[in-house]
């Protein structure tokens, strides 16, 4: 019989074999040995490709810092993990790596599936109807593959996805599908109790496949989501009432303009639609509906509640972890590239240790607001435990908030670091003076508009130029005066000149380059009868955006954002942008310019609608938790403050913690009670 | 006169300011990115591939047998690829079943 721990070896042995073999392997007949790269050995890499493994050349270019690895994900499977191209880079040398879709989801899913393994086992939990969940998720995933060929196409060798016998890409793609299931099942279904406790490794792991659009949490919790809805075959009354109205949404989203256009997802792979398509659209809406249930479903078996000190511990390991491995990152080539492929990075690891644009740095995360907000959680839990369980803190774990505080620090996010102390202090006068909690929550949101007031006065800026701010940026990237030199000039020059918004639609044209939303602010902003003493929602709002440095962003979203009335009301559907990108003020902003509010991706996803139902449970929720004392209402707390400016909710590891405090606030219990 | 319609199907007409040399085997010519040739993907019969950034590098590589239409044997890869790696569940998942059930019987 072999026991635990020599299984926790050979799995240690497994997973360092898994790591270094696919880069090592070669040829036996190959005739190219690695060399050092320089000008002289450009043309020998360019003649010799797919032949020297990446292994041979890191260890000839250790100390050769003018090498930068990519990967080459549209090679041939025997290609993969040797070196496919080089190419001269400015004063540096661009390595192409070899990699392969199939090789890589194969490759991939085992890896992280292995590191799941680790998570201590619980209770096993039977699966039931194996064969249909099994064979719906296949279908969904193929769905997708149709959906988005487009996506595919452009990043894939051989993409085909007709329907034959002799179609071996996509009888892999199914094979693969069987294999994953099959080992999501076996990992998870012993461990479903303690998977949530370990969710910070999430961050860790973002789990986005290599040239895939495609992200491993999305394949586990909708499994398991199918699980819910057959185990309890729409017999729960919210399953049955929530499930009719989102199908009844997914016609209507079905129904919007689907004009087939390859939306660039950049950053944001994994977790949001690509194509307009009706066939798309159908797979994200149903696939986030059975990913939803999968979160509950996980919640309702968790023990996450009564682990807190453990649920902490794991953060504190993988916030030192994501900070260690962001440095490494950022000095090493080849850290920088290993690190992206084997944790399914979105986006690869910032390179250099300086901060960038906006004085962040992320660190081999995505994004450095959704690094800074994990962080501050991370902060408040510590926090929470030290003033509720005085717990006790050792070397190590001195250490470990070391390494979070130097990731909290760099990455920046100066609203993460407000609303810690914020909820902090919220923290402080409920356990301490909690006869004065109305009072403080009453100063604080009166000490608002001071602080503002302070902002505006302290960077020498008029009132009348910040509740307008939003309005302008939005006008700015309208195209307004088109064809005329100094158009932003032109813009700017009217408000604060003529100091009438009417004035500048007395330019011919310029009322039809202005988007629906727009137009709707400029009107809210003017309006025809003056109440006194009630500040205008538009102006409110938009000083707000100016102190923390939002009214560019949301300018550009009120530029772009042009819904139709049924677009407006229930919205474009889940994760789905490729409308809203590509419809209105098409080439107004280059690249992928989020809205960097959730609130707003909230009204371009589920509409008015869905943003009040969502403002409703959010609100409600909070009440509860808050009223039975538990720490998720602080959380909850948090991560609204957090989530009113950033866009994290788009990134698969964030929204599952998001959706996981807001199900856990909704259900406390006396473990994490006050 | 094949090899020059190969090179025109692959990587167009020779732009007129371009001097067709022949590099042969010479490993330290770095070729020179144009910036008025668009990238183009060549592959080998084994299917390799690689991106061409001038006309001159194009050329050079179709004269060694580079392509720019997929005329490898991808498609016995992924045969390959598919047979061994469901040989290769069959037996784990096999073998991973017999044992937990004679775990379970013990």
């Amino acid at each position: 019989m072999i026991n635990s721990k020599k299984i926790q070896s050979m799995k240690i042995i497994f997973v360092l074999f898994l790591i270094v073999l696919p880069w090592s392997l070669i040829d036996t007949d190959k005739s190219a040995e690695a060399k050092f790269i320089d000008d002289s050995t450009v043309g020998y890499y360019q003649t010799n490709t797919c032949q020297i493994s990446l292994s041979e050349v890191i260890l000839k270019n250790i100390n050769n810092n003018k090498v930068r690895y990519t990967l080459d994900n549209y090679s041939s499977i025997s290609c993969f993990g040797k070196i496919n191209g080089l190419d001269k880079s400015g004063d540096g040398y661009k390595v192409g790596v070899g990699t392969n879709i199939l090789v890589s989801f194969l490759y991939q899913s085992i890896l992280w599936l292995t590191f799941f393994s680790f998570i201590p086992k619980t209770r096993h939990t039977l699966f039931k109807s194996r064969f249909l969940s099994f064979s719906t998720l296949c279908i969904f995933v193929g769905l997708h593959l149709h959906g988005e060929q487009d996506f595919y196409k452009v990043g894939s060798r051989n993409f085909d996805i007709d329907f034959s016998l002799s179609n071996y890409f996509l009888l892999s793609i199914v094979l693969l599908l069987v294999i994953i299931f099959f080992l999501i099942i076996e990992i998870f279904s012993t461990r479903i109790e303690n998977i949530l406790i370990y969710l910070p490794f999430f961050f860790l792991i973002p789990g986005t496949y290599d040239s895939m659009n495609l992200n491993i949490y999305l394949l586990i919790f909708a499994l398991f989501g199918l699980q819910y809805v057959v185990s309890n075959k729409f017999s729960r009354k919210d399953l049955k009432y929530s499930s009719i109205y989102f199908f009844a949404l997914i016609f209507i989203w079905m129904s919007n303009d689907n004009s087939i256009v390859l939306f660039d997802v950049d950053k944001i792979r994994g977790f949001t639609n690509t194509s307009n398509s009706i066939i798309s659209i159908l797979y994200w809406s149903v696939i986030i509906y059975f990913f939803y249930f999968g979160i509950k479903y996980f919640i309702k078996k968790s023990q996450l509640t009564l682990n807190l000190e453990k649920f902490f511990s794991n953060f504190l390991i993988a916030g030192a972890l994501i900070s260690f491995f962001g440095i490494i990152s950022s000095i090493s080539a080849i850290g920088n590239f290993i690190i992206y492929y084997l944790f399914g990075l979105n986006k690869n690891g910032i390179v250099g240790l300086e901060s960038i644009q906006g004085n962040t740095w992320r660190g081999m995360s995505s994004s450095a607001e959704a690094i800074g907000e994990f962080y501050s959680i991370l902060f408040f839990i510590l926090f929470y435990l030290i003033a509720h369980k005085k717990i006790h803190l050792g070397v190590i774990e001195y250490i470990l908030i070391a390494l979070n505080f130097y990731g909290f620090i760099r990455a920046n996010s100066f609203s993460s670091f407000i609303s810690l102390i914020f909820v902090i202090s919220l923290l402080i006068f409920s356990m301490y003076f909690r006869k004065y909690r109305k009072v403080y929550l009453v100063s604080a949101v009166l000490i608002v508009p001071i602080l503002i007031a302070g902002i505006l006065k302290s960077s020498d800026t008029s009132y009348e130029a910040a509740n307008k701010s939003v309005l302008l940026e939005g006008m700015k990237y309208s195209n307004l005066f088109e064809n005329e030199l100094d158009r932003n000039l032109n813009v700017t020059r009217f408000f604060i000149d003529e100091k009438d918004l009417g004035t500048i639609f007395l330019y011919p044209e310029n009322q039809k380059k202005t988007s629906r939303s727009l137009n709707f602010l400029i009107d809210v902003y003017t309006p025809s009868i003056d109440i006194p003493l009630l500040p205008n929602p538009v102006a409110s709002v938009s000083t707000f955006s100016y102190v923390i440095n939002r009214s560019e962003k949301w300018g550009i979203f009120f530029s772009k954002y042009d819904p139709s009335v049924q677009q407006l009301i229930f919205g474009y559907g889940p994760l789905q942008f490729v409308d809203y990108f590509n419809s209105f003020n098409k080439e107004n902003i280059d690249g992928l310019v989020l809205p960097h509010s959730s609130i707003l991706n909230q009204l371009l996803f589920f509409g008015i609608i869905g943003t009040l139902i969502f403002i409703f449970v959010i609100s409600r929720n909070i009440l509860y938790s808050w009223k039975k004392g538990s720490i998720f209402s602080y959380l909850l707390i948090l991560q609204v403050i957090n989530l009113l400016k950033s866009d994290s909710i788009l990134y698969a590891p964030s929204f599952i913690l998001f959706l996981i405090i807001i199900l856990e606030s909704n259900r406390s219990t006396s473990a994490t009670q006050n | 006169m094949k090899n020059n319609l190969n090179i025109e199907a692959s990587c167009g007409l020779k732009p007129v300011e371009v001097e067709n040399i022949i590099i042969g085997n010479n490993p330290d010519f770095v070729f020179l990115n144009d910036p008025n040739f668009s990238t183009t993907v060549l592959y080998d019969i084994d299917g390799n591939i690689i991106n061409v950034n001038s006309w001159i590098e194009c050329a050079h590589y179709v004269r060694g047998g580079w392509s720019s239409s997929v005329n490898f044997s991808s498609i016995d890869e992924e045969r390959v690829f598919f047979i061994g790696t469901f040989l290769i569940f069959f037996l784990t998942s096999s073998l991973y079943f017999y044992l937990k059930k004679k775990r379970f019987n013990d």
